[in-house]
């Protein structure tokens, strides 16, 4: 009996606490779309679930959030002058936890047709983004403690200048990255783990990776017809170098200077690890 | 046999009460009837979503009108146009804002809105027309009551409080059984030291209290007096915190368990046995002191009452606190046993060694039969 009592007294707080702790609104919110012409979006989500994929209704962006009233706020802000547009949430405390917004959901849909420099800053987030078929102009994300998983299903039908990634302790993986059309990835990851997938997409044009890894690992995945050539500096770090080429300082796969396609890759790593996979397909 | 029962039975009630306390409260919480709308509710409802979300434009109460409402085909009227309790049909033009509570806004052919389009617990439909701006459908346990903090209820703020203290019983439950299974010889050292002298604990924890501060400051002097110190600047920090509240910690779960142990007498029974009398002993102690945070939990809803019980709450935490930190370092945090010393002293003392004391005792005489004058 007493063990009961026990178990009772302590399940009690754990049943209890969510149910009155939140006040939970939903925002559905959309804007028409007026114009084609290139905006900036923004989606700031401090924690709980987020979806993100490129919308089919004639509408810049439309948006279902749940969150709670009482430790966020919903952000839905368009400068039309600017061509700006902020969607996400802000705490209105100090922080928010993932225990604060444990039930809170963004689902967000981009408009496809206007060209887009996105920029992601989320916090203890778990999320599906789906950005294949938006027309990515620059891709920014940053993820503290998330779990990212970024798809490009579809082709970009935009050329993808940039992808910058600051991943700090989260997990990202970026699926089929070759559909992006991305031309640029500067990476930089503290604790956390970033699989960058180069599979996807038959453009024809090189890639420049350039990666900064502290403590964390960086898995670089690019088809096995790709050409890759590795400038990497380590220190107490781990670089596989097998089946690779030393030429120079530079660590080149054998295909590399007859690959139509190439990736450059510059990574700097202290006590973290790089790994190029060539299974990306 | 029956003070096990007893004993038994007063988890029992524990248990029962815990959920006797909170089960009718998480019935009442959730199914309130919608109240009609009134400015007066809509009132509060703006002055909540205000709080709330103060990047939502608002009109003041004042420009709702209550009802169906339209704007005519040709009709051009300036926002923000507001409506409570009804529909808003939008046939015409409308320079700025829509805003509707507990009703909808339809946007029909020809109707053109240049500004946002929001609705309170209802929901916006473009039938043809068109928003220039956001349109936003906000709904969910949007409070009657004005402002964040007022919107819950006397009985969601009751059961907050009590789930809240049962939270922190429950943690400390897990923290004693921890120290108990671990740390046995530990805690049993620092209630000895409590129970010796109560008192020199309870001032050796105030003295604690008191230097806790000044002595960080002095070892993060110490420390960046040193070049390399410097460096573990922050991770002296925060041992030395982590290190004040396990004393802290441990001192209050021997004086739970010395509470305990005055109501469950151990048994001159097996190891086992004793330890069960032990683990209840603390737990039972940890109920007692945490009670008159149950108690103030309860009178949450009383302000004098409930300040008076916190208050007291705090009182009888602080005191079990300070002499459970006190009794801690007089034993070194349950390294040292005060027992043991004194065993130590006395063995030290040759005095115990001998029957006879070391000083002697003064020699005697045998004694003998005074001389009788006899025949010579």
């Amino acid at each position: 009996m007493t063990t009961r009592a026990l178990v009772v007294a302590l399940a009690l707080p754990a049943v209890a606490v969510p149910a009155f702790a939140q006040r939970w609104h939903t925002l559905d919110a959309s804007r028409q779309l007026r114009d084609t012409l290139p905006v900036t979006v923004r989606v700031e989500y401090g924690a709980g679930k987020f979806e993100l994929r490129p919308g089919a209704a004639p509408l810049l962006y439309l948006m279902h959030l749940k969150y709670d009233a009482d430790r966020a706020e919903p952000v839905t802000r368009f400068d039309s002058a600017a061509r700006t547009l902020a969607l996400g949430i802000r705490s209105h405390g100090l922080r928010l936890s993932s225990s604060d917004q444990e039930g809170g959901t963004l689902h967000a849909e981009l408009t496809a047709r206007a060209p887009m420099a996105l920029a992601l800053e989320l916090g203890a987030v778990e999320a599906d983004l789906q950005l294949g078929g938006l027309r990515l102009t620059d891709l920014s994300l940053k993820g503290g403690a998330a779990d990212v998983t970024v798809r490009f299903d579809e082709r970009n039908p935009e050329r993808l200048h940039a992808m910058t990634l600051d991943v700090g302790a989260a997990a990202v993986k970026i699926r089929r990255a070759g559909n992006s059309g991305v031309e640029q990835v500067r990476a930089n990851v503290g604790a956390g783990a970033l699989d960058l997938d180069l599979g996807g997409g038959d453009s024809a044009h090189d890639v420049e990776v350039s990666a900064n890894v502290a403590m964390g690992n960086f898995t670089l995945r690019v088809p096995p017809g790709v050409g890759v050539s590795i400038d990497a500096t380590t220190f107490l770090a781990s670089f596989d170098k097998a089946g690779l080429v030393k030429r120079g300082d530079r660590w080149n796969t054998p295909n590399f200077d007859a690959a139509a396609r190439k990736v450059r890759v510059r990574v700097r790593t202290v006590l973290g690890g790089f790994r190029l996979a060539r299974d990306a397909r | 046999m029956y003070a096990s029962h007893a004993r038994a039975a007063a988890f029992r009630v524990a248990a029962f009460a815990l959920f006797a306390g909170t089960a009718p409260l998480l019935a009442q919480a959730p199914q309130a009837p919608q109240a009609p709308v009134t400015r007066d509710a809509l009132e509060r409802v703006l002055g909540a979503l205000r709080a709330s979300a103060p990047d939502v434009t608002l009109p003041p109460a004042d420009r709702f009108s209550f009802g169906d409402s339209t704007i005519g085909a040709r009709a051009r009227v300036t926002g923000p146009v507001a409506v409570a309790g009804g529909t808003l049909h939008v046939r015409g033009v409308v320079d700025g804002d829509v805003v509707t509570y507990r009703g909808d806004v339809v946007v029909h052919e020809g109707g053109d809105v240049r500004g946002n389009a929001l609705t309170i617990e209802g929901r916006v439909t473009l039938d043809g027309g068109r928003v220039t701006g956001d349109v936003r459908a906000l709904s969910g346990d949007i409070a009657p009551g004005a402002g964040a903090a007022a919107s819950a209820s006397p009985q969601r703020a009751l059961l907050h409080e009590l789930t809240l203290t049962a939270g922190w019983l429950a943690v400390l439950m897990v923290v004693g059984i921890g120290v108990l299974v671990f740390a046995s010889s530990n805690l049993g050292a620092v209630s000895e030291a409590l129970e010796r002298d109560f008192g020199r604990a309870f001032l050796a924890g105030v003295g604690a209290q008191l230097a806790l501060l000044p002595a960080l400051v002095i070892l993060c002097i110490a420390l960046a007096l040193s070049v390399l110190g410097i460096l573990l600047i922050p991770f002296a920090i925060v041992a030395y915190l982590l290190v004040a509240a396990g004393l802290v910690t441990l001192g209050l779960l021997a004086v739970a368990s010395i509470t305990g142990r005055t109501v469950l007498v151990a048994a001159d029974a097996g190891e086992r046995a004793r330890r069960m009398v032990a683990l209840r002993g603390m737990l039972f102690g940890l109920v007692v002191l945490m009670s008159p945070w149950f108690v103030a939990a309860a009178l949450a809803w009383s302000p004098v009452g409930g300040a008076v019980a916190r208050t007291v709450a705090i009182g009888v935490t602080w005191a079990a606190c300070t002499a459970g930190l006190g009794a801690a370092l007089i034993s070194r945090g349950g390294v040292r046993r005060v027992s043991a010393r004194a065993a130590q002293r006395a063995l030290a003392s040759a005095s115990w060694q001998t029957p006879t004391p070391v000083s002697g005792v003064t020699a005697g005489r045998r004694p003998t039969p005074m001389a009788t004058p006899g025949p010579r």
